[in-house]
């Protein structure tokens, strides 16, 4: 197997699985779902592969695959991974498989459709982690709305027609507004290196010799479509609702993989492309991103549905990454980077575990539970664990990140104020208040509901899922340098490309 | 004032008066008969610019052919007298302010941009061509193919009116 | 009088003879085979085929014929007339497949030696728009087009919305003609010549009263704005394509609208241009400001378009707005001005064209069996019909203009000609409107996938070689959308006009 070519068998083995799909009989189920299983398995097996023979030390694009593919206007099929995207997509590969199998009974309809969709989602997944072009980055980047329309659409609560339009439509918005973007920078490649492009390497080269005002231009069109996927405050207003009506399967991977898109986007593009504006925009972005973090902490106070308690808690997470992120400081985009894998796992576990009693008992209200430590003792465990690594408590993976962005955003000269680390500081003790005392009104007091008596425990499945992403979730509070050393130099790279001047080729 | 000038005021006023006279009759006789008029008078003006074989084709198509069809059709079916809508509605005031506002554009922009100072001096000697012998010679040389297109439109034309003709409501 | 010029035009028109031939052929078997109408659809694909045949000959022609002394020429054979005919062929070759499986044609069997024969009048027509050179032919063909659509969409008898389509499409044609022909009249008047090309060279050298030129101008927009329902001219759109027989709306809304826009570049193009720069750009006779002309035009097209189709029920009238609205994008290529945006408009319209026709059929195959046209008679189809419900959804994704449909191809080379001639705002513009076209394409998708079935609606099975026809449409569209240089050399090579 030739290793530049690792790659394209990861992005191509789902899409090759969905398609072979397609051959079997709708009625076998259970082959379908150990097909999908075994395809998503086999997916991250060959990101291990990648792992193994990724040089942590080689700041650049690693195991890059490039064959032109339109000629015309220099596009091509260029894909290949550093540091950052290597741990997106090992989040992304591990995540996929351990849906599939917590959606083993929750999806007991068109079963085929379902695992064909969330295929395909992890296609665009990959796709979007691994394009070195702007071109490719952005069909996948649309492809897989559509995907992720029919699974919330189809598998969703009640009113999941209104969610998945309204999801589509959000995200569609941004993501046009960045097309024009793109074939803009496009365009005025051609002064810089003389013909239409839209490789990403080459970019690099072209962004940053524009003049100010299209760098800003530029920047916001970007910033715009990954804020609205990542939701930035005041821009999400999508994702409760998209959410609460998605099925389980769905909110774990909304929350795990694509609302890091946008934070992955910020990184890969929006800084590196457009340092000038960047370095303008970071104090206005790092502010949202803080009323972002308090304000999505205190509308989750008041949830009552543990759903989308959960939801807004992610607006909150992600304030801190789009935080670390703008700080611009080795230590804050090492910390975000961090807090983008944290999240997915912690809210990817805590949206499973959501879906474990939901399962069970069909209500999501808090209200309807209590006193569930002693009719489900493994069950309670699991969201102690899942809710603390979700606050931040040392020694699991959320203290980290979450440390290492407000160290960072304190030393920030740019930001060059202790104001935002305040402010953000008071979004972990908001956390803390809001997940526990949702756990305490679910876990603790008395059984409020005669049903609720003889819910079983969690099973064998189920165990696993979670313990699964129990191991990261401690490996990654006990030892970060496992993973902090796989994006250490590709963050270095990025924050010398925004901060080298680069001198103008184009005048206006 | 020129005998053409005058023959021109009398042969443009008759069509105008005509015109109005046509579209306000409550008698569908009275406003074919004003339609003959009109029509008539058009031929003069197109007299007026040497086009002989215009205006003659005028009268015996329009004037003749067409008009016998419009009366036979109205004898046949005998309509009653259609109520003319006098009412004077928004809409129709709407219309007319409209069509004013046209009129008087259009006659603005025509009158501004000194009739007769075409660029292509042949207008004239076109105009002077207007006989039955350089209008055969144009049409089945330079213009063949729009002659020829134009027969296919007259038999599209033939076969939308049986199309039409033949359909039935059931 | 020397013929020889006469014989060898001929050899520039086969096309369009084979159309003729084959009109005369239609009208001729008709009358000998009395009821035996089978073979008529079969006389008629080999028509095409033989047009098609000759149409692939002129892409490598750039000729004027029926030039004399004192005439530059009636008609052109260049390869980009031939694109456009291309597209009309293509269509019709679809059309005519629908037609033998059109329940509603079928209802009207006695008249189909009509309904073929104006199909090619309509053919014939279009021909003559796309490459005539002259005004006179210009109108005429024009008019041969009108006719036979008129009479075409109220062709089947029964329906009373037909008859009320029709007389609606003869008002609002007759109205529009007539003005064009003024138009005509007013700048034969001013420039004493109804060719194109003469008059592009005489405009250029003198100078002419420039609001009468202006209005002539606007004038004989309306005749072409009225083919293309370009807003404020598409008031019968509507009306015509949901009365009108669905392969006769499917035939207007392709093959109508490709000539109308081939006429508008040429007519454009060939009259009004002093040079092409080297970045592709077209320096315009400082007359008439087309620029702002068509910026507003395609802004008003679009959004007028696209919000209309919001409110709408029935998916034929839906389709008929979203036409509309894709007018709009197509005018876009023309604010521009340059190449560039005359390559977007081509791979645009080569895109529009398979997609919309798959629409259609779709669309027809189903109201065959259903009887209803209505979104909301389509709850469920997608799960009782996953092969019509998963086509129909390839073809409004790719309208929508989402990747990795060729619509989307489409619309980024329009994106790409607006930016590179810095009209950042339109794009911007446009974007927004595709977000309203989003709204209303999906409100089908939800039908098709995300609604409950009504018990038994829709239990009945796609002929193979129905199956095969839709392949054919959806297929290109996936495939060109991942991999469309094909498409875009097509276009490069299909701009060349004529002189230019």
């Amino acid at each position: 197997m030739e290793t530049n070519q690792l790659l394209s068998y990861i992005l191509f083995t789902p899409l090759l699985g969905a398609l072979l799909l397609l051959v079997f009989q709708r009625e076998n189920e259970n082959e379908i779902r150990i097909f999908g299983l075994s395809i998503s398995v086999i997916t991250f097996g060959l990101t291990l592969m990648v792992l193994s023979k990724f040089d942590s030390i080689n700041p650049g694009f690693q195991f890059v695959h490039k064959v032109p593919w339109i000629t015309n206007l220099n596009i091509s099929y260029h894909v290949g991974i550093d540091g950052l995207s290597l741990l997106l997509l090992l989040l992304t590969t591990f995540i996929t498989p351990l849906t599939l199998l917590s959606s083993w009974k929750a999806i007991n309809k068109k079963v085929k459709e379902f695992t064909f969709f969330m295929l395909l989602l992890e296609v665009g997944m990959i796709g979007v982690f691994v394009s070195l072009d702007l071109f490719l980055f952005y069909v996948f980047w649309e492809a897989m709305l559509i995907p992720m329309y029919f699974i919330i659409g189809i598998w969703g609560g009640e009113r999941r027609i209104y969610a998945s339009v309204k999801f589509f439509l959000f995200t569609m918005t941004g993501s046009l507004i960045m097309l024009v973007a793109i074939i803009w920078l496009g365009v005025s490649a051609g002064g810089v290196v003389g013909h239409f492009t839209t490789d990403l390497v080459e970019l690099y080269s072209v962004g940053p010799a524009l003049a100010k005002n299209f760098q800003n231009w530029l920047f916001l069109a970007f910033a715009l479509s990954f804020a609205i996927k990542i939701p930035l405050f005041p821009l999400h207003t999508w994702l409760p609702d998209a959410h609460v009506e998605a099925p389980t399967a769905g909110s774990i991977i909304l929350a795990a993989v694509l609302l890091k898109m946008g934070t992955y986007g910020l990184i890969r593009f929006c800084l590196p492309l457009f340092p000038e504006a960047a370095i303008t925009f970071a104090p206005f972005l790092s502010v949202l991103a803080v009323i972002g973090i308090i304000y999505g902490a205190l509308v989750a106070m008041v949830q009552k549905d543990m759903k989308k308690l959960v939801a807004y808690s992610s607006v909150s997470h992600l304030g801190f990454v789009v935080l670390g992120i703008f700080a611009m400081t080795q230590e804050s985009m090492q910390g975000a980077i961090i807090q983008m894998v944290n999240h997915g796992l912690s809210t990817g576990a805590l949206f499973f575990l959501v879906g474990v009693i939901y399962e069970r008992s069909h209500t999501r209200e808090i209200s309807d539970y209590g006193g569930l430590a002693k009719i489900v003792p493994v069950y309670s465990a699991a969201l102690l664990i899942a809710s603390l690594s979700s606050i931040g408590l040392p020694g699991l993976n959320g203290f980290i990140g979450e440390f290492l962005i407000l160290l960072g955003a304190f030393k920030s000269p740019l930001l060059n104020t202790w104001g935002f680390t305040v402010f953000a500081a008071t979004g972990v003790i908001f956390s803390a208040v809001y997940l526990l005392w949702m756990y305490q009104r679910v876990i603790f007091g008395v059984v409020k509901n005669p049903k609720m008596e003889h819910l079983p425990d969690m099973n064998k499945r189920e165990i696993f899922i979670f313990a699964s992403l129990l191991i990261f979730i401690v490996w990654i509070g006990v030892y970060p340098n496992t993973f902090l050393k796989i994006s250490d130099r590709s963050t270095a790279r990025v924050l010398i490309q925004v901060n080298t001047p680069v001198p103008r080729e184009i005048p206006k | 004032m020129s005998l053409e000038l005058f023959l021109f005021l009398v042969f443009a006023a008759v069509a105008a008066v005509s015109g109005i006279l046509m579209i306000t009759r409550s008698e569908v006789v009275m406003a074919a008969l004003f339609l003959i008029l009109n029509l008539a008078s058009l031929a003069g003006l197109y007299l007026l610019l040497n086009a002989q074989f215009i205006a003659v084709v005028q009268v015996i198509v329009y004037a003749g052919a067409i008009m016998v069809l419009f009366l036979f059709v109205i004898m046949l079916l005998r309509p009653e007298h259609e109520k003319i809508v006098t009412k004077i509605s928004g809409i129709r005031t709407f219309a007319f302010i409209i069509a004013a506002l046209v009129f008087v554009q259009l006659a603005y922009v025509i009158l501004k941009s000194h009739p007769g100072s075409a660029l292509n001096s042949d207008v004239t000697a076109s105009v002077n061509a207007g006989t039955v012998e350089s209008i055969g010679t144009e049409l089945y040389t330079n213009y063949i193919l729009p002659f020829e297109a134009a027969g296919f439109l007259l038999l599209a034309a033939t076969i939308g009116a049986v199309v039409l003709a033949k359909r039935k409501f059931e | 009088m020397n013929v020889d010029y006469l014989v060898n035009s001929l050899y520039l028109i086969k096309p369009e003879l084979a159309i003729a031939s084959a009109l005369v052929l239609l009208v001729l078997i008709d009358l000998i085979m009395g009821n035996n109408k089978k073979f008529l659809p079969y006389v008629a694909i080999a028509g095409l085929i033989a047009a098609a045949y000759f149409i692939i000959g002129q892409f490598g022609m750039n000729s004027l014929a029926f030039v004399s002394k004192s005439n530059k020429g009636m008609i052109i054979a260049d390869p980009f007339g031939a694109f456009f005919k291309g597209i009309v062929v293509f269509a019709s070759l679809f059309v005519v497949y629908f037609s033998i499986k059109s329940d509603e044609i079928k209802a009207s069997f006695e008249r189909h030696g009509e309904y073929y024969t104006l199909i090619f009048g309509m053919i014939l027509g279009m021909f003559f728009m796309i490459s005539a050179s002259d005004l006179i032919l210009i109108y005429i063909s024009l008019e041969l087009v009108s006719f036979s659509s008129y009479v075409l969409a109220g062709f089947t008898k029964t329906a009373l919305r037909n008859s009320e389509a029709a007389l609606k499409y003869v008002i609002y044609g007759g109205v529009s003609s007539g003005i064009m022909l003024f138009g005509i009249s007013i700048l034969y008047g001013i420039t004493g010549s109804t060719n194109l090309y003469e008059i592009n060279s005489l405009i250029q050298s003198s100078s002419i009263p420039n609001l009468t030129f202006i209005l002539s101008g606007i004038l004989i927009f309306v005749g072409i704005g009225y083919k293309i329902s370009a807003a404020p001219f598409h008031f019968w759109t509507p009306d015509v394509y949901e009365g009108a027989p669905i392969t006769i709306t499917a035939f207007l809304s392709v093959a109508s609208k490709a000539a109308g826009f081939a006429l508008l570049i040429r007519f454009i193009k060939i009259t009004f241009i002093k040079s092409v720069d080297s970045a592709g750009y077209w320096q315009l006779v400082d007359l008439i400001d087309w620029k702002t002309f068509f910026i507003f035009l395609s802004i008003i097209t679009m959004t007028l378009g696209n919000f209309a189709a919001l409110w709408q029920d029935n998916l034929k009238r839906m389709l008929a707005y979203s036409s509309i609205a894709h007018a709009g994008y197509l005018l876009l290529g023309m604010a521009v001005l340059s190449n560039q945006g005359m390559i977007a408009i081509i791979i645009y319209f080569a895109v529009y064209a398979i997609t919309n026709l798959g629409a259609f059929f779709v669309v027809m195959l189903i109201a065959n069996k259903i009887g209803s046209e209505n979104i909301d008679d389509y709850k469920g189809l997608g799960y009782s019909q996953p092969f019509l419900g998963v086509s129909l959804a390839i073809f409004l994704i790719s309208l929508t203009g989402l990747p990795p449909t060729a619509g989307f191809i489409g619309k980024l080379y329009l994106f790409i000609a607006l930016v590179d001639a810095k009209m950042i705002t339109l794009a911007v513009i446009a974007l927004l409107n595709s977000v309203v076209a989003l709204y209303y394409y999906i409100r089908v998708l939800k039908n098709l996938f995300l609604s409950r079935p009504a018990n038994g609606t829709f239990e009945f099975k796609v002929s193979f070689s129905n199956g095969l026809v839709l392949v054919l449409l959806a297929a290109p569209i996936i495939i060109l959308g991942i991999y469309f240089t094909p498409l875009v050399d097509l276009a490069k090579n299909s701009m060349q006009i004529l002189g230019f």
